[in-house]
């Protein structure tokens, strides 16, 4: 180094005072740094790891517990669904059979009406019939006992009208 | 960019002095002080002469010189700018980390600052990065001492890089004449402690401080070797499978191994740090050299480039001598 000789400047020169000053320098910033700066910082940084790590850890946890709720409430809701289904199915099902039976105890009991109503009637016939024919009886007897001006007691004239309404009777049936 | 301004600004006064060049010249008065100012400056390196010689402005940036003297003991502990430099270094690593590390400290949980997610990564890259890749699980008793190694070498690198503030601030008054340097006489704007406190040399560039580093790390390799080998360390010190004769050869060829470790390590330092500096200001000397302003656009564009490539250097630098030292530490372990 031609250049730097001229300045009688030695590059590899080592000046012992400032080797005593950079070690002590050193020593001391290591110590303070050491105490109060690189202990708090690591033990700072290790419980945020540490927290970080934790925290992970309980997420994944939490996850794969809410993925086993999820997977529990689905197989749920769909035994649910099928289980909804089902009710449905059956409520169809009993109402089908329900109206079944309604209509045909409606059609039973209609019927029922029906042939009671045909036996009222029939019996109303019967009855009416035979009112009129008591009328007939009476009027007839009345008339007869007027035509015939006499008075035959009432048991001959019903034996004769008895007679002749048999008489009428079977050839109504006959002529009908 | 700051370093070649403070090298135009050093030279400034040199320049005008010279009897060449420039329409523009000065008053014959002013120009007289300046003059006086410019044998002053390298006169405190005891290299002073009125003739400009860029190997002198060399000297005068790289060279350590006293700013204080102390003698202890027949001992000389003058104060000198790199001594000076490294305090301040101290003071700013101490003031930027301790309350940093106290406000982490006090709520670990909560998101930190920028600037201490800065500092954070930093030192969780010292220690994943250095630490761990290099000595496993039994990194955790090194981490404080690699992470001060690593912030002082940086903080000294870096500060490297910040020119003499208080001497450019000198400079520039005298050259535009709101300072005079009568003798004793010193005037109010004058900041004599300016130019002591803030010396802008590079710490990490000399080689006393390089080699106690190094010594440092050497110390913590022998102490780590006597730690975890026990005394089989001596023994351990040369690989297995030699055989018995070649012994005694290999011992003492493995301790001079083992001693080339930390000299590697000091001058590695020492010439990084120097060899930017080094070229920005024989890139500015070719402007004087050459006493041509076509060569300043080369000469500045080239200063800047060594100037960011210095600030990465810097980085690495603080990064390689870290690394190597738990390298260093990580090898002796365990025996071979």
């Amino acid at each position: 180094m031609p250049l730097l000789a001229a300045g009688s400047f030695n590059l590899l020169a080592v000046n012992p005072g400032l080797v005593i000053w950079t070690a002590v320098t050193f020593i001391v910033v290591l110590v303070v740094l050491w105490l109060f700066a690189w202990k708090p910082i690591i033990s700072a940084i290790d419980a945020r790891n540490e927290r970080v790590e934790n925290d992970l850890k309980e997420s994944r946890e939490l996850r794969e517990k809410a993925e086993n709720l999820l997977r529990e409430y689905e197989q749920k809701m769909e035994s649910a669904r099928a289980e909804a289904l089902q009710l449905l199915d059956e409520g169809k099902k009993d109402a089908e059979v329900q109206k079944a039976k309604i209509i045909a105890a409606a059609k039973e009991e209609a019927e029922r009406l029906l042939s009671r109503a045909q036996a009222d009637i029939e019996q109303a016939k019967v009855k009416a019939i035979s009112e009129l024919e008591q009328s007939t009886v009476e009027t007839t007897v009345q008339i007869l006992s007027r035509i015939l001006q006499r008075d035959i007691n009432d048991e001959d004239h019903k034996k004769i009208v008895l007679q002749e309404l048999g008489a009428i009777r079977k050839s109504n049936i006959q002529g009908s | 960019m700051k370093k070649s301004i403070a090298a135009l600004l050093l030279a400034l006064p040199v320049l005008s002095a010279e009897p060449v060049v420039e329409s523009s010249q000065p008053e014959v008065a002013a120009h007289e002080q300046v003059e006086q100012a410019t044998a002053d400056v390298p006169a405190e390196t005891g290299h002073g002469s009125d003739e400009f010689k860029i190997s002198d402005v060399i000297v005068h940036h790289l060279a350590d010189a006293p700013l204080w003297h102390l003698e202890v003991n027949g001992l000389d502990m003058s104060i000198t700018k790199r001594v000076v430099m490294m305090w301040v270094g101290s003071l700013i690593l101490i003031l930027l980390l301790v309350p940093t590390a106290r406000k982490i400290a006090k709520n670990p949980y909560q998101a930190p600052s920028r600037f201490g997610a800065f500092i954070e990564s930093l030192v969780s890259f010292v220690r994943n990065n250095i630490a761990h890749d290099s000595m496993g699980h039994h990194s955790h008793p090194y981490e404080p001492l690699l992470l001060t190694f690593f912030f002082f070498i940086l903080i000294l690198n870096l500060l490297g890089l910040i020119p003499p503030l208080g001497e450019i601030y000198q400079m520039a008054g005298e050259a535009l004449g709101w300072l005079h340097h009568e003798g004793d006489h010193h005037d109010s704007l004058q900041l004599p402690l300016a130019v002591k406190l803030w010396p802008g040399i590079t710490a990490t560039g000399d080689i006393s401080v390089t080699a106690t580093l190094a010594g440092i790390t050497f110390l913590t390799i022998l102490i780590a070797g006597f730690a975890h080998q026990g005394i089989l360390f001596i023994r351990n010190v040369v690989p297995g499978g030699i055989h018995w004769l070649l012994f005694p050869l290999m011992w003492v060829i493995e301790i001079a191994g083992l001693l080339t470790k930390p000299f590697a390590l000091a001058i590695r330092l020492l010439a990084n740090m120097t060899a930017g500096h080094l070229i920005i200001l024989a890139l500015l000397g070719f402007i004087f050299q050459f006493q041509s302003w076509g060569i300043v656009p080369l000469s500045i564009m080239g200063s800047v480039a060594i100037f960011l490539l210095e600030l990465f250097v810097a980085f690495l630098q603080a990064y390689i001598f870290t690394f190597l030292t738990a390298l260093f530490i990580g090898s002796v372990q365990h025996r071979h």
